[in-house]
């Protein structure tokens, strides 16, 4: 790390102390230049898109025991922000939302959708059905949308993306019957009206995990979705493709993992069109795997690498991004460790062949979790939340040269 | 006066009894193995739970017949959402008519730092139970089949 690096740390206070490496194949010292360039209090989630130059950043907020959604945006990538905006400002919403349950948002132009899961009263879990608002002028104003849903139940767990001509969400209900009970599963809703209004659902799997996040991604036309199955409790990655046809396209990271449960653990993905590869990070409980997993993909999906343990046992959450210029692969994850969760980063310069050591990102002693990575045109911006659990946490951001 | 004492003896143990069932115990480091050395050479039964998780409700649900069938059998639950309500854990455990349960609740805003306690794999996935025969114990993570705990507690 160079001086600059290590005086941006200083001045966060983050112990730069470099754990021991437990990646398999750690190589090179991580060695990149982290700059503090985003707090803010408060925050129970957030999610974030780098589309056209611009940083997206959806943040759902607790104040005085309101709950309300913000966007703000970045034009520079993460050095300077536009003014938060409120987006349910007058209005009064109760929104069910946590880290691994996010509010999320889609960018298409100056049409920007965000969804997150209410609370009603009442219900199981006192979850309720997703709330939907759009802005069709680059974030400055909000409307309230009708639900991408036509089924009135619970929803959460929202991924959702959009290119030049259409915009896709998928989330978890259990509006399909299977035995006994519900069953959650996983549903899926397109617009073409840039949020306006919404396709009929279409169930992309009736059964899948009843608690864990999904990713999804555009890749030209198709519709890419990470989600955790059931039986075995593995992820799966599949897609919809232009003609909305559903296709299963493989399990990343075949663990096996035979649990009846609530693991809360999704994964990540990301595409590398230069190198035609698709990089994903995975987690597993399996009793003799238990960690975070890199993979990678050459053929769009089908198959993949054998997996590469990311961190030790403890890693839990994990996020990845890939450099458009440069195939430079950054991974961070949080890890449980005796003084609670902390981030971790590592670095691939050679597209996911081997990784550098693993370093801390977060401060240590302050309980930091679910990093997500975004991709910027010279580096990365790495975001987490950090604070006590179930409570508003603070969130920092870094960007990453 | 032997009958009265007999009768306030009586009294008092059920009263203790039930002072014990109706106290939410804070579940901090340490307390896993405090619990394991409290009923050590006893069989019991730790079922760590969580609000939100349903796979914990079916467990709990069909907990309660089977140990009403074997009541040398101490059941030992463990909210894992920090500081959750006493009296939503009593509700909870009255509604599955499991009131005379040993209960306790995380008190640690860092959850994360009491799964590291309790097993250093554990990453909160619930629901987790250990099941101790008074000598050994097993580590299940994930729902129980009922048919497996039921065969364990005929053991006894």
């Amino acid at each position: 790390m160079n001086k600059f690096g290590q005086m941006a740390l200083l001045c966060l206070g983050l112990n730069m102390t470099a754990p021991v490496a437990l990646s398999e194949q750690a190589n090179d010292e991580f060695s990149a230049d982290v700059q503090p360039v985003f707090f803010a209090d408060n925050v129970s989630s957030l999610d974030v898109k780098y589309v056209d130059k611009t940083v997206h950043l959806l943040s759902s907020k607790k104040i005085d025991g309101n709950d309300s959604i913000w966007y703000q945006s970045s034009p520079d990538e993460g050095m300077t922000w536009s003014d938060a905006v409120n987006i349910t400002q007058g209005i009064s919403i109760q929104a069910r939302v946590r880290r691994g349950n996010d509010a999320r948002l889609a960018v298409q132009g100056t049409n920007i959708v965000a969804v997150w899961m209410t609370k009603r009263e009442g219900n199981r879990h006192n979850a309720g059905p997703m709330m939907a608002m759009a802005s069709h002028d680059s974030g400055q104003t909000w409307q309230q949308i009708d639900t991408p849903a036509d089924w009135d139940g619970p929803h959460g767990f929202f991924a959702m993306d959009a290119n030049a001509e259409e915009m896709s969400l998928v989330w978890l209900d259990s509006r399909t019957k299977i035995g006994d009970g519900a069953t959650q599963g996983l549903h899926f809703a397109k617009s073409l009206d840039g949020g306006m209004s919404w396709s009929a659902n279409q169930t992309l799997d009736e059964r899948s995990c009843a608690c864990c996040w999904n990713t999804a991604k555009y890749d030209d036309e198709a519709f890419y979705v990470l989600y955790r199955d059931k039986d075995p409790s593995d992820m799966t990655l599949g897609k919809v493709d232009a003609e909305q046809q559903w296709q299963a396209l493989s399990t990343v990271g075949e663990f096996d993992w035979d649990f009846q449960g609530c693991p809360h653990i999704g994964g990540s993905f990301a595409f590398d069109s230069q190198h035609e590869l698709i990089h994903s990070t995975v987690g597993t409980g399996h009793p003799k795997k238990t960690g975070t997993y890199y993979l990678r993909s050459h053929d769009k999906g089908k198959t993949w690498t054998l997996p590469h343990r990311l961190g030790g046992e403890t890693a839990v959450h994990s996020d990845l991004a890939v450099s458009s210029s440069d195939g430079t692969v950054i991974a961070a994850w949080d890890m449980i460790t005796e003084n609670g969760f902390q981030i971790m980063v590592a670095e691939s310069d050679n597209q996911g062949q081997s990784w550098s050591d693993q370093a801390l990102l977060s401060t240590s002693g302050i309980r930091a979790s679910h990093p997500r990575v975004v991709a910027i045109e010279n580096g990365f911006l790495v975001l987490w939340t950090e604070g006590r659990a179930n409570k508003p946490q603070s969130l920092r951001a870094v960007k990453i040269d | 006066m032997t009958t009265l004492r007999l009768w306030l003896f009586a009294s008092f143990v059920l009263f203790s009894g039930q002072l014990q069932a109706e106290q939410v115990k804070p579940f901090v480091k340490g307390s896993f193995s405090a619990i394991q050395q409290q009923y050590e050479g006893q069989a019991y039964l730790v079922l760590f739970w969580g609000k939100d998780c349903a796979y914990c409700m079916k467990e709990l649900a069909f907990l309660s017949p089977l140990l009403k069938a074997n009541p040398a059998v101490t059941l030992v639950t463990v909210a894992t959402d920090p500081f959750l309500d006493e009296s939503f854990i009593r509700d909870k455990m009255a509604e599955f008519d499991l009131a005379e349960a040993d209960n306790w609740v995380f008190a640690n805003e860092y959850p994360e730092m009491l799964y590291f306690d309790v097993e250093k794999r554990w990453r909160g996935e619930l629901p987790l139970t250990y099941l101790s025969n008074g000598k050994d114990i097993v580590r299940k993570s994930g729902l129980l089949k009922e048919a497996d705990i039921a065969a364990w507690l005929q053991t006894f």
